[in-house]
C-alpha cells in the first residue's frame, strides 16, 4: 500500500546546533526521530548513529525491539572507543501491509491522530522514560506539574547510556484504520506545546504538509528551546466511498444551513 | 588546556559537568581549586550565562564556612572559577574512614551555619552532598558548589542518563516534585548528610536514579541505628517529608546542634534531645507546626478536627499572623470559611459555643423546617450532605434540657453526637434540638441517625447492621419473594485511577474510596429488568432475537438504568444505584491492580469474555456477534463476571474529555458507557477505556449493572491493604 507522509525539523530559536536526527524509508515502512544528547558533535553522531544502526537491523529482517536494543550496544561501543559519553533518544514507526509497530526508547514520542468520525482525537501511543513520567506514573504529580518540573527534560533510558547494558524498549502496535495519522516527534514539539495544542493544530490543518509546518512554527512561536523534529504518516488505508462521500456532505452541511 | 595567570598542577576530580584541577595562581603563588565547567555545557548559552551569574552572586557570600571564590572567568569558550583549595578532601573521603557522632555534629552545625547566612542573604544551595562538603586540617567545614546545581538543574539534558538526576540521593521530597525551592530544602539535604555521615551510607539506595527520588517522596524518615537514637529527633526534625514539619531555618538546627554538643561535652552520656524539644516548645508556642509531636495527640479521628489543626497552623506558619493574637484568631477563621460548606458550618458551631445566646444560622436550617425530616428517610439525606450540621436552638426553650439516651443492638456500640462538642453520655441533658448521633461497634457498619429532642426526654435505639467484609456476597429479597442481585462487597481502598492509553483517561491520578460498596456480580439480565417493566407497566425493548432470561439487558437508554436502580432501592429499601465511574474502574482494575478486568495482558483474557476479537467465544461469528448468557466465561478474582466484554455498561458518571476537565451539568452531561462490548476487540476490553453516549441512547450493545452503597465500617473493623507503590 502507498503511504504518504510529512515530515519537518528545525533548530528552534535557542540551539544553534541541531542535535535531532530523522529518516523515511518508504519501501522498508521504517520512519523514525531521533533526539542526541552529548558534549561537542557527540549529540549529532548519536542520533545519526540511532538511525543509521536502526535503519541497517531493520533492513536486514530483524525486529524494531531487537533493532533498537542493538543500536544502543553500538552507540555504547562507539562512545566507549572515543571515550566521550553520548546518546539518543529514539521513536521508530515501522509498517507492514495495515498492521504497525512502534518502538521507543526515551521521551521521542508517537501519538496517533482519528479524524473524520465527526470528532477527532489524538491519543499518546508511547511513554516517556523520563524522570517526570515515573513520578506521574507513581502518583507524585500531576501532568501539569510535571510541564514545569525543573527536571522534565531529565530522562531514565536512552540508546548509548552507559549506565545501562540493556535498554528497556517501549513497544506498542495497531492496526490502520482509514482517518488516521501517525505522528512521531522529538521533546522540543511536546515541551512547547502540551496535547491540546497539538490536537487543536492537528484538527485545523490542512493536509499534513501543512500540519507538520503549523506545528514546528507553534512549538518556535512558543519559545523553541530544543530542536524541534516531527513526522507524520498518513493511513495506508483509505476511507471507502461512501464514508468520504459523507464526509464530503458533512462538510458541506455547514455552509448550506444559514448561520 | 591554557588559562591565562593559571599554571594547572594536576585534575583533582572529575564530575559530570565540570573538572577541577590543582592549580597555582601564578601572580600571587598560591594553590587554588580551578573549576573548569564541562566544554560540551559551554556551548549551551543558557548554561554558561547561568553559570556567571551565579558564580558571581556565590562570591558575594561572605562566611568562614563558605568557600572563598578568588576569581571567576571565562577564556575563550571555557568558564572557570577559582577558589581556596582544600587540601583535606570532603566529607566523602572522610566517611568512608567513619567518623565519630561529635565530627558529624560539628560538621552539620557548621554547614547549617553557612546556609544561614546564605539563606539569608537570599539563596538556595540545592546539592546539598558530602562531595560539596570541604574540611580544612583543623577541622573547618566549607560548603563548596554553591548555586551551580541551580544552573544545572534547568534547562539542559544531561550527557549520561546515569547521571541525569544530579545527586538523588539528597533530594528533598519538593525537589523531587519540581516544586519552587527555600532554605527548608537545604536542611532536609543536610540532614540526609547527617545521616551519611553517621551510619556511613546514605538512607534510600536504589538501582535507579528515579527509584531513590521517588523514596524521598515515599519512604519514612530513616531510622538511625540504636546507639544513635538519641539523635532521631533532630534528624526527623531536619529530614521530615513536609517542608512545615521541619526546623524552619538554618539557624534553629545550628542551635539545637548546639545544645546536643553541649549535653555531649558536659555529661558525655549522649545528649537529651528531648529536654532541647521542651524547652523549644515553650520558648515557641506560636509554632507548632515545628513540633510535629505536639500535635499527635490532638489528632482526632474526626476530619473536621485535623483539618481545623492544619488550616490553623496554616496561619500561624505566615510570620506576619503572629504579631497580633486577635489577628490570629481572625485569620484562622477566615482560612475556615475559605475551606468550604463543612468548615463554615463549623464556624457557626464554633460561635454558638462562644456566644452567650446561640446563633440560629439560617431559614434553611431553622426549628421548624428541621422537624419535617426526623423519620428514616432524614438518615439518608444526612449521609449525603455529611453531618456537620449546626444544631440550631429555639430562643424561647434554650434554658430547658431533656435527657437523651440511645440504646443499641449489638448493647456496647460507642456512641458520638456529631454535632455538638459535649461527649455522649447516658441520659445526658440536652435543649431542644436537632442532634446527629453516630454508633460504632468493631465488627458492625456505622450507624448514624438524626434525633429531635423536643419537649422531652427521649431515647433512641439503633440497630448497627453487621459489617459484610470486602469478599463477601450480599443478596436482598425483592417485595415479591423473588432474589434480588447477587453483590460482592469491595473497597474501602486508594487506587491510581486512569491511563496513558486514551486522551480522556489521563491523567493518572489517585481516587479514594472511604466506604465500601457492594457491585453486582453480573450485568443487569432481562429477567432482572422485564420484572421491573411489569411492576410499572413500562413496554419491553428488544433482545434482537438473541433470547432474554438470563441475557444481560440491551436496547436500553441510560435513562431507563436510572428507573430500575431507583425501583430496585425502593423495592427493597436498600441505596442501589448506578457505579460511578471511579467505582467502576476499582472493581474491573482489582484495586488498581489490573490493566483487563482479568490479571495479566488482554491475551490471558482470551476465556473471560465474549469478545470480537481475540476471545475465544461462541456468541460471535464472522457476520457479527451477540450477547452470551451472563456468566458465560470466567470471573474475575473477586468474582464478578463480564466486567469487559459481552455488554459495555452505563455507569452514572457524566463524561468530560479528561479527568481533568469538569463535565458539563448533569442536565446536559452525556453518560460514560464502559468496559467494552462484543463489538469490541479484546485489547479494548481494558479497564481505562471510556465511551460515551447522551442518556437517551440505546444500542444492541449497550447494559448496566447495579452497585448497592454501603456505610463506613465501624472503627477496628477492617483494614485496608496498603496501596502497593508501582
Amino acid at each position: 500500500m502507498p503511504v504518504s507522509f510529512a515530515a519537518k525539523t528545525d533548530p528552534g530559536k535557542v540551539r544553534t546546533n541541531n542535535e535531532d536526527s530523522y529518516t523515511v524509508d518508504v519501501n522498508l515502512g521504517l520512519f523514525m526521530v531521533a533526539d542526541g544528547m552529548g558534549g561537542h558533535d557527540a549529540g549529532e553522531v548519536a542520533a545519526a548513529m540511532a538511525i543509521f544502526q536502526t535503519h541497517r537491523y531493520i533492513a536486514a529482517g530483524v525486529s524494531l525491539t531487537d533493532s533498537l536494543s542493538k543500536t544502543h550496544q553500538d552507540i555504547l561501543q562507539a562512545g566507549g572507543k572515543n571515550r566521550h559519553s553520548m546518546g539518543s533518544t529514539g521513536v521508530a514507526l515501522h509498517h507492514l501491509g495495515d498492521q504497525y509497530e512502534v518502538g521507543w526508547v526515551g521521551d521521542s514520542r508517537a501519538y496517533r491522530y482519528t479524524f473524520g468520525t465527526g470528532q477527532n482525537l489524538l491519543e499518546r501511543l508511547t511513554q516517556d522514560h523520563s524522570f517526570v513520567q515515573t513520578l506521574i506514573d507513581q502518583g507524585s504529580i500531576t501532568e501539569e506539574e510535571a510541564r514545569v518540573h525543573p527536571q522534565r527534560n531529565v530522562i531514565t533510558q536512552c540508546l548509548g547510556n552507559r549506565s545501562q547494558e540493556q535498554v528497556k524498549v517501549g513497544k506498542t502496535a495497531g492496526i490502520w484504520r482509514p482517518n488516521q495519522w501517525l505522528l512521531l516527534c522529538s521533546d522540543g514539539l511536546t515541551g512547547e506545546l502540551d496535547d491540546q495544542a497539538i490536537s487543536q493544530i492537528l484538527s485545523s490543518c490542512n493536509g499534513s504538509e501543512n500540519a507538520v509546518e503549523l506545528l514546528v512554527q507553534a512549538a518556535i512561536a512558543k519559545g523553541g528551546n530544543d530542536n524541534i523534529t516531527v513526522i507524520i504518516v498518513e493511513s495506508p488505508k483509505q476511507p471507502s466511498w461512501i464514508d468520504s462521500f459523507r464526509q464530503k456532505l458533512l462538510s458541506l452541511l455547514p455552509k448550506l444551513t444559514p448561520a | 588546556m591554557q588559562i591565562p595567570g593559571y599554571r594547572i598542577i594536576r585534575k583533582i576530580s572529575q564530575g559530570g559537568m565540570s573538572t577541577v584541577y590543582l592549580a597555582e595562581q601564578e601572580n600571587l603563588k598560591r594553590l587554588v581549586a580551578l573549576k573548569v565547567m564541562a566544554p560540551a555545557l559551554n556551548a549551551d548559552p543558557i548554561f554558561s550565562e547561568r553559570f556567571q551569574r551565579e558564580a558571581k552572586i556565590v562570591s558575594q557570600l561572605n562566611h568562614p564556612n563558605i568557600v572563598a571564590i578568588h576569581d571567576i572567568g571565562r577564556h575563550k569558550t571555557i568558564n572557570y572559577i577559582a577558589m581556596d583549595y582544600l587540601e583535606q578532601g570532603s566529607v566523602a573521603n572522610k566517611i568512608r574512614q567513619g567518623m565519630t557522632a561529635k565530627e558529624c555534629l560539628s560538621i552539620v552545625q557548621q554547614v547549617a551555619l553557612a546556609l544561614d547566612h546564605a539563606h539569608t542573604m537570599g539563596y538556595i544551595h540545592r546539592d546539598i552532598k558530602p562531595e560539596n562538603i570541604l574540611l580544612r586540617g583543623d577541622g573547618t567545614a566549607i560548603l563548596s558548589d554553591f548555586g551551580v546545581a541551580r544552573a544545572v538543574s534547568s534547562a539542559t539534558k544531561m550527557t549520561n542518563a546515569g547521571t541525569v538526576l544530579g545527586t538523588p540521593s539528597y533530594m528533598s521530597p519538593e525537589q523531587a516534585r519540581g516544586k519552587e525551592l527555600d532554605g527548608r530544602s537545604d536542611i532536609y539535604s543536610l540532614g540526609i548528610v547527617l545521616f551519611e555521615m553517621l551510619t556511613g551510607s546514605p538512607p534510600y539506595e536504589g538501582e535507579e536514579a528515579v527509584a531513590i527520588a521517588i523514596q524521598h517522596l515515599t519512604a519514612p524518615v530513616p531510622k538511625l541505628p540504636p546507639k544513635y537514637a538519641q539523635l532521631q529527633p533532630l534528624l526527623d526534625l531536619m529530614s521530615a517529608k513536609k517542608p512545615q514539619d521541619r526546623l524552619q531555618t538554618a539557624r534553629e538546627v545550628a542551635d539545637a546542634i548546639g545544645e546536643v554538643l553541649e549535653k555531649l561535652n558536659s555529661d558525655g552520656s549522649g545528649a537529651e534531645l528531648r529536654t532541647r524539644k521542651t524547652k523549644l516548645a515553650k520558648h515557641r508556642p506560636r509554632f507548632p507546626a515545628w513540633f510535629p509531636w505536639l500535635n499527635r495527640n490532638r489528632n482526632s479521628h474526626n476530619a473536621l478536627n485535623k483539618l481545623r489543626i492544619t488550616e490553623i497552623q496554616l496561619a500561624f506558619d505566615d510570620e506576619a499572623l503572629t504579631k497580633k493574637s486577635s489577628t490570629k484568631l481572625v485569620a484562622a477563621l477566615f482560612l475556615l470559611i475559605l475551606i468550604g460548606s463543612s468548615a463554615t458550618a463549623y464556624w457557626y458551631w464554633q460561635s454558638y459555643e462562644k456566644l452567650p445566646t446561640p446563633v440560629i444560622a439560617n431559614a434553611t436550617i431553622a426549628p421548624g423546617t428541621l422537624s419535617d425530616n426526623q423519620d428514616g428517610s432524614a438518615a439518608n439525606s444526612a449521609g449525603n450532605s455529611e453531618q456537620n450540621q449546626p444544631t440550631t436552638i429555639d430562643p424561647a426553650a434554650q434554658l430547658t434540657r431533656y435527657n437523651l439516651t440511645v440504646t443499641t443492638t449489638p448493647e456496647n456500640a460507642q456512641i458520638r453526637i456529631m454535632n455538638i462538642k459535649e461527649k455522649y453520655l447516658p441520659g445526658m441533658a440536652l435543649p431542644n434540638g436537632k442532634y446527629l448521633i453516630q454508633a460504632q461497634a468493631t465488627g458492625y457498619f456505622q450507624a448514624e441517625s438524626w434525633v429531635t429532642i423536643s419537649d422531652e426526654p427521649k431515647t433512641v435505639s439503633i440497630e448497627l447492621p453487621p459489617a459484610k467484609l470486602p469478599g463477601e456476597v450480599i443478596q436482598h429479597t425483592l417485595a415479591d419473594g423473588s432474589p434480588g442481585p447477587e453483590l460482592v462487597v469491595l473497597g474501602p481502598g486508594v487506587f491510581v485511577m486512569g491511563s496513558l492509553r486514551y486522551s480522556d483517561s489521563q491523567p493518572r491520578h489517585e481516587e479514594e474510596m472511604p466506604r465500601p460498596f457492594a457491585i453486582a456480580k453480573t450485568e443487569t439480565t432481562f429477567a432482572q429488568f422485564d420484572a421491573y417493566r411489569r411492576a410499572v407497566g413500562l413496554p419491553s425493548s428488544s433482545d434482537q432475537d438473541w433470547g432474554r432470561d438470563q441475557r444481560p439487558v440491551i436496547n436500553i437508554s441510560w435513562d431507563d438504568a436510572q428507573g430500575y436502580v431507583q425501583w430496585l432501592a425502593a423495592n427493597t429499601g436498600q441505596p442501589y444505584r448506578l457505579p460511578t465511574e471511579v467505582e467502576w474502574e476499582y472493581a474491573a482494575s482489582n484495586g488498581g491492580n489490573q490493566e483487563y478486568p482479568w490479571p495479566g495482558t488482554a491475551e490471558s483474557g482470551r476465556e473471560q469474555a465474549n469478545c470480537r476479537k481475540g476471545c475465544r467465544s461462541a456468541y460471535v461469528t464472522l457476520f457479527g456477534g451477540k450477547t452470551a448468557p451472563v456468566a458465560s466465561y470466567g470471573a474475575s478474582p473477586q468474582g464478578l463476571y463480564d466486567l469487559g466484554g459481552n455488554v459495555a455498561e452505563w455507569v452514572s458518571s457524566c463524561y468530560s474529555r479528561s479527568y481533568q476537565v469538569t463535565p458539563p451539568s448533569e442536565a446536559e452531561c452525556e453518560r460514560v458507557i464502559r468496559g467494552g462490548s462484543f463489538l469490541d476487540p479484546i485489547e479494548e476490553l481494558n479497564v481505562f477505556r471510556r465511551d460515551h453516549q447522551p442518556p437517551e441512547f440505546l444500542d444492541r450493545h449497550i447494559g448496566f449493572r447495579v452497585i448497592l452503597a454501603l456505610p463506613r465500617y465501624s472503627e477496628g473493623t477492617y483494614t485496608p491493604e496498603p496501596t502497593p507503590l508501582d
